[in-house]
C-alpha cells in the first residue's frame, strides 16, 4: 500500500480539485491566493510520485524548482496584498472593480 | 559560454542599476532608463550575432539551454521590446513622480527569463523561464503601487498568473507521468501514440498557454491588466510575453505530433473565439488603451489559426510553412504594436487617466510626428497593404488557404472566414482612431501633456521606417518585406 503511486496520484488530483474549487469559489484574497498554492503543490506532489516510478531524478529537481517558484510568487503576491489593502482596508475580490468596460 | 552573452549583457546592466541604486538611496537616479536600454539593446544585438551559428542547433548547460534559429528570433525579439520598453517608461514613471530604479531591474531579468523560456528544448527550463518573466511582469504591472488602478492590475495578473501556473505544472506532471522525461525530443520520441494521460496532460497545457497568450475563454484578466499597467509595461507585455509563449506552445506541440490530430479542431475552435471576441469587444471601447488591449486578444486569435494550420500540417522533417507564418506574424506585430503604445505612453496625462477616443482629436497638429506613427501603426494593425502588418497576415491567410484545399471538410474554410470577417471588424476600430487624429476638432480644453523627449520621438520614427520597410521595403542586409520572409522561412527550418 504505501508503495502504490496510484494512492498518491488520487491524493494530487483531489489536491488540484480542491485547489481549483476555491481559486473559483472563494472570495477573499488570501483564501483564492492559498488555493492556488494548494493546485501548484498538487502538481509538484504528481510529479514527485512519477520521478519514484521512474527512479528519475529530473523530477525531483524541478519539485525543489517549484518550492522556490512558489515561494517567490508568494513574495510578490502578498506584498501586492498589502499595497492594495493600504489604499482600500479590504481584501474581498468583488472590490476589485476599478478596471472594467 | 558564448551561448549565454546575451544573458550576461541583461545581468550585467541588471546588477549596475542594482549596485547604484544602493549608493543613491531610495530616489531613483536618472541615468537607470539608459542603463536597461543600452542593456537589452547590447542583448539584442548579441542575440543577432548568435543567428548565423544558429543555423546547427547547439546545447549547453546539460541540454537545459538549446540556441537554434527559432529561439534565437523569439529571443531578439523580446530584447528589442524591452529596449523600447526601457526608452519609454523614464518618460512615463517620471510623469507620474515614481521613476524608480527596480523598476528596470526587474525589466531586464523579465527578459533573459524569456529568453530562457525559448531557448530550451527541456521543459523544466521553459517553466523556470516562464516563471521569471511572469513573477517579473506582476511586480511591473503593479509599479505605480500608488494607483488603485495599478494595483489592481498586478493583482488580477498575479491570481490569474499563478492559476494558469498551477494548470501547466499539473499538465506537465501528467506528460512527464506519460513520456518519463521533461526533454522534448525524449518525449516526441516517447509518446509515440495517444494515451489519455498524456492527452490530458497536454490539453492542460494548452489551457495554461492559452491563459499566457490571452486566448478566449481564457482572456479575461487581459482588458483590465492591459488597462490598469503603466503604458509601457503594456506595449512591452502585449508583444515580448506573446512572443515567447507562443514560440514556447509551437515548440511543445511540435514535440507531440500523435496528439495534432485530436487537439487541432479544439484549437481552430479556440481560434475562431478569440478572434471574433476581441475584435467585437474591442468595438465597444472608449478608452483607446483598452481598445488596444482587446486588440491584442484578436491578434493572439489570428495567431491560433496558424497554430491549427500548423497542427494540421502532416509533421515533416524540416521546414513548415505555418510555423514561418507564426514568426513572421510575431515579428511584425511586436514591431507595430510597440509604435502604438509608445504614442499612447507619450500622451498620457500625468494622472494616469486612460486616453479616450476624443482626447485624440486634433493631433495631427498637435504633434505631427505623433499623430503619423499611430497612423502607420494603425494601418499595420488592420493589414492594409504597405505595411509589416499586411504581409503577416497574407501569410496566415495563404497557410489557412492551403490547408483548406488540401483537408477534407469545412472546417478550415470556416476557419477562413472567421479570419476575413474579423480583419473587416479591425479595420472598423483601427480607422476609429485615424479619424479621431485627422478629422475631429481637439477637445475643450486640452489635456495637459507633459513634452515628449527627442529618443521617445526618435524611437517611434525608427518603428515607423521599420514597419513600412518590412512591409514593402527594397531587400538592404538581408532584410525587408522579402528578408522577413527568409527570416521566418529560416526560423522555422
Amino acid at each position: 500500500m504505501a508503495n502504490d503511486p496510484k494512492a498518491y496520484l488520487v491524493v494530487s488530483v483531489l489536491l488540484f480539485a480542491i485547489g481549483m474549487a476555491g481559486f473559483l469559489i472563494r472570495k477573499n484574497l488570501l483564501i483564492v491566493f492559498l488555493s492556488v498554492e494548494l493546485m501548484l503543490n498538487a502538481g509538484a506532489l504528481a510529479i514527485l510520485v512519477f520521478a519514484r516510478l521512474y527512479g528519475d531524478t529530473d523530477g525531483h529537481v524541478f519539485f525543489f524548482l517549484i518550492l522556490a517558484l512558489a515561494a517567490a510568487e508568494s513574495a510578490v503576491g502578498l506584498s501586492m496584498v498589502i499595497a492594495l489593502y493600504r489604499l482600500r482596508h479590504k481584501l474581498d475580490t468583488d472590490d476589485l472593480v476599478e478596471l472594467r468596460g | 559560454m558564448d551561448l549565454i552573452y546575451p544573458y550576461l549583457a541583461l545581468v550585467v546592466a541588471a546588477s549596475v542599476i542594482l549596485v547604484a541604486k544602493f549608493r543613491t538611496g531610495p530616489k531613483g537616479f536618472a541615468e537607470a532608463g539608459p542603463i536597461a536600454a543600452v542593456g537589452a539593446a547590447l542583448a539584442f544585438g548579441l542575440c543577432i550575432l548568435q543567428w548565423g551559428k544558429a543555423a546547427t542547433p547547439t546545447t549547453g548547460f546539460h541540454g537545459f539551454l538549446l540556441i537554434d534559429r527559432l529561439g534565437v528570433l523569439a529571443s531578439a525579439l523580446a530584447c528589442l521590446a524591452g529596449a523600447v520598453t526601457a526608452v519609454l517608461l523614464p518618460h512615463h514613471l517620471q510623469r507620474a513622480g515614481k521613476d524608480r530604479a527596480e523598476v528596470y531591474v526587474l525589466l531586464l531579468l523579465v527578459i533573459a527569463g524569456m529568453m530562457a523560456m525559448v531557448q530550451t528544448d527541456h521543459l523544466v527550463g521553459a517553466f523556470v523561464g516562464l516563471e521569471t518573466l511572469s513573477v517579473g511582469l506582476y511586480a511591473l504591472s503593479a509599479a505605480l503601487r500608488e494607483r488603485r488602478a495599478s494595483v489592481e492590475a498586478g493583482l488580477k495578473y498575479f491570481l490569474t498568473g499563478a492559476f494558469a501556473s498551477g494548470i501547466l505544472v499539473f499538465g506537465l506532471a501528467l506528460v512527464y507521468g506519460a513520456a518519463g522525461s521533461f526533454s522534448l525530443p525524449v518525449i516526441e520520441a516517447k509518446l509515440v501514440e495517444s494515451s489519455g494521460l498524456a492527452l490530458a496532460g497536454i490539453l492542460l497545457l494548452l489551457v495554461g498557454f492559452g491563459f499566457k497568450l490571452s486566448a478566449v475563454p481564457f482572456h479575461m484578466w487581459a482588458p483590465d491588466v492591459y488597462e490598469g499597467a503603466p503604458t509601457p509595461i503594456t506595449g512591452f507585455m502585449s508583444t515580448a510575453v506573446k512572443v515567447v509563449a507562443a514560440t514556447a506552445l509551437l515548440r511543445v506541440l511540435d514535440a507531440t505530433p500523435a496528439f495534432s490530430g485530436q487537439i487541432v479542431e479544439a484549437v481552430g475552435w479556440l481560434a475562431v473565439l478569440t478572434v471574433t471576441v476581441g475584435n467585437l469587444s474591442a468595438l465597444a471601447q472608449h478608452s483607446v488603451k483598452r481598445m488596444l488591449a482587446y486588440s491584442s486578444i484578436g491578434h493572439a486569435g489570428y495567431l491560433f489559426l496558424a497554430f491549427a494550420a500548423f497542427l494540421a500540417t502532416p509533421d515533416t522533417a524540416g521546414f513548415s510553412a505555418p510555423l514561418a507564418a507564426v514568426m513572421h506574424y510575431l515579428i511584425a506585430y511586436t514591431i507595430t504594436n510597440l509604435g502604438a503604445f509608445a504614442v499612447l505612453s507619450a500622451l498620457e496625462t500625468a494622472d494616469g487617466r486612460g486616453l479616450t477616443f476624443a482626447d485624440l482629436g486634433g493631433l495631427k497638429s498637435r504633434s505631427p510626428v505623433l499623430a503619423f506613427t499611430l497612423l502607420i501603426m494603425m494601418l499595420s494593425l488592420a493589414s492594409v497593404p504597405l505595411t509589416a502588418g499586411f504581409l503577416a497576415k497574407w501569410n496566415v491567410f495563404a497557410v489557412l488557404v492551403e490547408r483548406a484545399r488540401s483537408s477534407e471538410g469545412p472546417f478550415f474554410w470556416v476557419l477562413l472566414v472567421a479570419l476575413i470577417l474579423n480583419s473587416v471588424i479591425g479595420l472598423a476600430y483601427y480607422l476609429r482612431v485615424i479619424s479621431a487624429m485627422y478629422m475631429r476638432p481637439a477637445p475643450e480644453p486640452l489635456p495637459a501633456t507633459s513634452p515628449v523627449s527627442k529618443v521617445v520621438m526618435a524611437v517611434c520614427i525608427l518603428l515607423v521606417i521599420a514597419v513600412i520597410w518590412l512591409g514593402a521595403g527594397p531587400n538592404v542586409l538581408g532584410m525587408g518585406a522579402d528578408g522577413l520572409f527568409s527570416i521566418a522561412r529560416a526560423a522555422a527550418g
